[in-house]
């Protein structure tokens, strides 16, 4: 089976990118998806109360995470279906 | 005639492996969603089924490569690949039982290890990627999930922590639905492949196919991913218990960055050509959503018991793999050996089938009497 050399074997550049894009990418889409999620609570709340002003921009907020979200799943099917 | 007997016989025992592998991992998909209502478990697992189906036609790059940067698959044979099989379905049937997630495509690279240094040595195996491959990612997916996972839900709770639970509920059920989908999808594309592969080597040795030429026959793609759907339909149930409810008991949130952090960390992964275990992404992601809320919310008895199994896969499904070769070659070569350790497998099996039934009746019918007697006499 050869000799085993555990940093000539392990490619340590890919390796962090893996653990950077993953970590960015990962925080990220649960910091959008929970940013929109806090948003169409807003939005609930202020068309309760009426604020049309904050319930336009609460929406234009939810609808902007809910496209980046959507966003991420097009690219995840990309990834897919390029490796 | 002997020679195309044998490949069947490999190519039905690799579609079991491919069924073995979709109930196994059912729970990596469904697991989450179910235990905190995001779906019922009869929606849960007909969406993973089918996306599992579908993900099996995306893409059929990883089929031509599997196992070849592993093992030298010019020296593997159909019986090689047969007994490798049948050991890492023996090692998926029994994490299975102990209710265990572990990664059947360790268990098919250590099934067909064994199997292969049974038969021809070291020589057949390339140490440096197995490592390079195997056993790094192995180490670095569970805590890579459960960094970016303990990360994530913190930083959910923070955003969502003082709106009023209904949306935020809803919100991140509908967050576990999408997530779930997409783990779904990644997994048929991945996992389905393998057998492709797996069968593909297997018409390679044959001789179907001209080494030359390696390209998966639409039989095959076909037959992989209906085994796999089927397999996730039926559902491993034990291990959704497992993951949905005895490492952390869940809520929507911690769900949805369980999987969402496991999506993201698979298919980044998969884009450096660095692929990851789902089974253990989603554990890791699992264990690490609960440990940021509270270290104690971890069951880490089972946390450990899950990471035994994960240690153990790879020897324990290359002793099985290695076993069944043994046990060929003493039953002699050519069809023989593979024909009476089917055959062997098939019995166990059905006998194993055979006494759940009767213990679920003999369940059924004491419950049936319990109830007649408690109407009669007001006590069971």
């Amino acid at each position: 089976m050869g000799s085993l050399m555990p940093g000539a074997i392990v490619e340590v550049g890919t390796l962090l990118k893996v653990v950077l894009y993953s970590l960015a990418l990962g925080l990220g889409i649960a910091v959008v998806f929970a940013v929109g999620v806090s948003s169409a609570n807003g939005l609930m709340d202020a068309l309760r109360e009426r604020r049309t002003l904050a319930g336009a921009a609460w929406a234009v907020l939810a609808v902007a995470c809910m496209s980046g979200v959507l966003a991420a799943v097009v690219l995840g099917i990309f990834v897919m279906a390029r490796k | 005639m002997h020679s195309t007997v044998l490949l069947v016989v490999v190519v039905i025992t690799a579609l079991g492996f491919d069924f073995t592998n979709g109930f196994h991992d059912t729970a990596n998909v469904v697991a989450s969603s179910i235990s905190t209502h995001a779906l019922t478990p009869r929606a849960a697992i007909a969406l993973a089924a089918v996306l599992n189906f579908a993900g099996a036609f995306i893409s059929l790059k990883v089929a031509a490569t599997v196992a070849t940067g592993i093992i030298a698959s010019s020296k593997i044979t159909e019986t090689i690949l047969f007994a490798g099989l049948v050991g890492a379905i023996t090692w998926n049937l029994i994490t299975w039982f102990h209710g265990l997630p572990s990664s059947s495509s360790h268990a098919l690279i250590g099934g067909v290890i064994g199997a292969l240094l049974a038969a021809l040595g070291g020589a057949g195996v390339k140490g440096q990627a197995l490592i390079a491959k195997v056993v790094v990612p192995a180490v670095l997916a569970p805590l890579l999930a459960l960094v970016v996972a303990g990360c994530a839900i913190v930083a959910i709770y923070r955003i969502v922590g003082n709106r009023r639970p209904g949306i935020v509920i809803r919100g991140f059920r509908f967050g576990q639905v999408l997530s779930g989908s997409m783990l779904a999808l990644a997994h048929g594309t991945n996992d389905a492949q393998k057998t492709m592969g797996v069968i593909t080597l297997a018409l390679v040795a044959h001789g179907s196919i001209s080494p030359d030429h390696f390209h998966v026959p639409t039989w095959v793609i076909v037959a992989a991913a209906a085994a796999i759907a089927l397999g996730t339909y039926a559902g491993g149930w034990r291990i959704i218990r497992t993951l949905g409810s005895r490492i952390i008991k869940m809520d929507p949130a911690q769900g949805f960055a369980a999987q969402g952090v496991g999506a993201a960390v698979i298919l980044t992964s998969s884009h450096f050509g660095y692929p990851l275990s789902t089974t253990h992404v989603i554990s890791g992601g699992v264990m690490g959503a609960g440990a940021a809320k509270r270290l104690s919310a971890v069951r880490w008895g089972v946390a450990g018991n899950i990471a035994t199994a994960w240690v153990l896969t790879l020897p324990a499904a290359g002793l099985f793999g290695a076993g069944v070769y043994g046990l060929q070659a003493l039953l002699g070569g050519g069809l023989f050996g593979p024909l009476v350790t089917f055959a062997l497998a098939l019995g166990l099996l059905g006998r194993a089938l055979l006494a759940r039934h009767n213990r679920l009746a003999h369940a059924a019918a004491w419950a049936r009497s319990c109830r007649a007697r408690s109407w009669r006499w007001g006590r069971c």
